[in-house]
């Protein structure tokens, strides 16, 4: 135990001293080491001297003292009194103000903090407005540089298409649809013209078509 | 120095003084009075070192208390309440600069004092030397005192010199009794370095 935690249990024994474990831990620690026992001493009469070199307030007469409070709560008292009757004597405010010219001041005030507030709004309101123009311009110009999607042959993309499982040959005639699913790259595509040649029914000059052949 | 706070044959306690008082009966709060002026001023005495400036913070506590008495939340601990306001106020005093409310009338004349002595106070020896000498030991003690922080200074007062509880002195000082113990702890080194001539 060092000499600090020594001292705090000297005073933790002053503050109960009815507690017979501090005052055997506090004599032991004491009794052990001559050091503690001199300050176990100095603390013992340095208590003794706080109390006894501070008697109590000696010289009141306490009697007078007592009415001295008394009066001075009855003064009290009456100051509240007095106080009250002084409030109540008070001139009505009433006869006192222009209540007309009042309210104009005051509706002018109001009025002058509600043109500031709708100045405000209006400047807010055109800020929204130029803003949101300058998102629909760029919008459309976003929208009028875009690619269109599919336009003009030989354009090259992708094209999937569809492929049914059945040869084309074994579809009938008027039924089905044929699609072909092309996987590749198509380069620029030429147009492919395809002739149906009806069959002949009588000799006759040659049709036109038939040339072509 | 007992007070009283539970009824004893008839005799009115702090709570039923305080029910009186808030009924309108003034000579209840006199009783009040009566009880607990000794050691309001006491306290103060110690926290302020002057007699004069003591019962003028005693006079003051009480009428506070009276114009407040509605706010006391348990009538039974009038005392410890009352003794919070005297220790805030000494805590707080500043000497009005204005006329000064006089006591004059308050404190007894030569004759007076000398039968009122108490034999086991250092100032109850005749030797003049004996006098003298407790004189300047209470002056230094209020010195030390004075010195040290407001509260240090309340939790010895109150709880070293005026010896209440523990307890008590952690309602009137608003902390926990820890903190009261280590208030105490601080301001007796303090006072102790102070008062080492003496030991």
């Amino acid at each position: 135990m060092n000499r600090a935690e020594y001292e705090q249990l000297v005073c933790a024994w002053l503050d109960e001293p009815g507690r017979e474990d501090l005052r055997a831990r506090v004599v032991t620690a004491a009794q052990a080491d001559p050091e503690f026992t001199r300050l176990l001493d100095e603390w013992c009469r340095f208590d003794e001297l706080l109390r006894r070199g501070l008697p109590e307030p000696h010289g009141v007469a306490w009697a007078r003292f007592k009415e001295h409070l008394a009066a001075a709560l009855d003064d009290d008292v009456d100051r509240d009194d007095v106080l009250d009757q002084a409030l109540r004597g008070l001139q009505p405010i009433d006869d006192c103000v222009d209540w007309p010219r009042m309210r104009g001041r005051i509706v002018s005030a109001l009025t002058g903090r509600e043109g500031s507030v709708t100045a405000r709004t209006a400047r807010r309101n055109r800020w929204i407005t130029a803003g949101a123009a300058l998102l629909a311009a760029a919008a459309v110009l976003l929208f009028s540089f875009m690619p269109e999607a599919g336009s003009g042959a030989g354009s090259p993309g992708l094209a999937v298409v569809t492929v049914s499982r059945q040869p084309a040959a074994e579809l009938e005639p008027n039924g089905g649809e044929a699609y072909a699913r092309i996987t590749v790259e198509v380069a620029a595509v030429q147009p492919e013209f395809f002739f149906s040649i009806d069959p002949i029914t009588t000799a006759g000059p040659s049709d036109e078509t038939a040339d072509l052949y | 120095m007992e007070v009283q706070r539970s009824t004893t044959r008839g005799v009115p306690d702090d709570a039923d003084l305080v029910q009186q008082t808030l009924a309108g009966r003034r000579g209840a709060f006199d009783e009040l009075v009566e009880r607990y002026q000794r050691r309001a001023t006491s306290v103060a005495y110690r926290l302020l070192g002057n007699l004069h400036d003591a019962l003028e913070v005693c006079q003051e506590a009480f009428v506070r208390a009276y114009r407040n008495l509605d706010t006391l939340a348990d009538p039974s601990r009038f005392g410890p309440w009352q003794l919070r306001i005297v220790t805030n106020l000494s805590l707080n005093f500043r000497r009005a600069r204005g006329p000064r409310l006089s006591f004059e009338n308050c404190l007894l004349s030569a004759d007076e004092s000398r039968e009122e002595r108490v034999p086991d106070a250092p100032h109850s020896e005749d030797r003049p030397g004996a006098r003298l000498a407790a004189g300047e030991l209470e002056t230094h003690i209020h010195a030390g005192l004075a010195a040290l922080p407001a509260q240090q200074r309340a939790a010895l007062v109150l709880f070293s010199i005026e010896q209440l509880p523990q307890k008590e002195v952690a309602q009137i000082l608003d902390c926990s009794i820890e903190a009261v113990k280590w208030h105490v702890f601080q301001a007796r080194k303090k006072m102790k370095v102070h008062l080492a001539e003496y030991l």
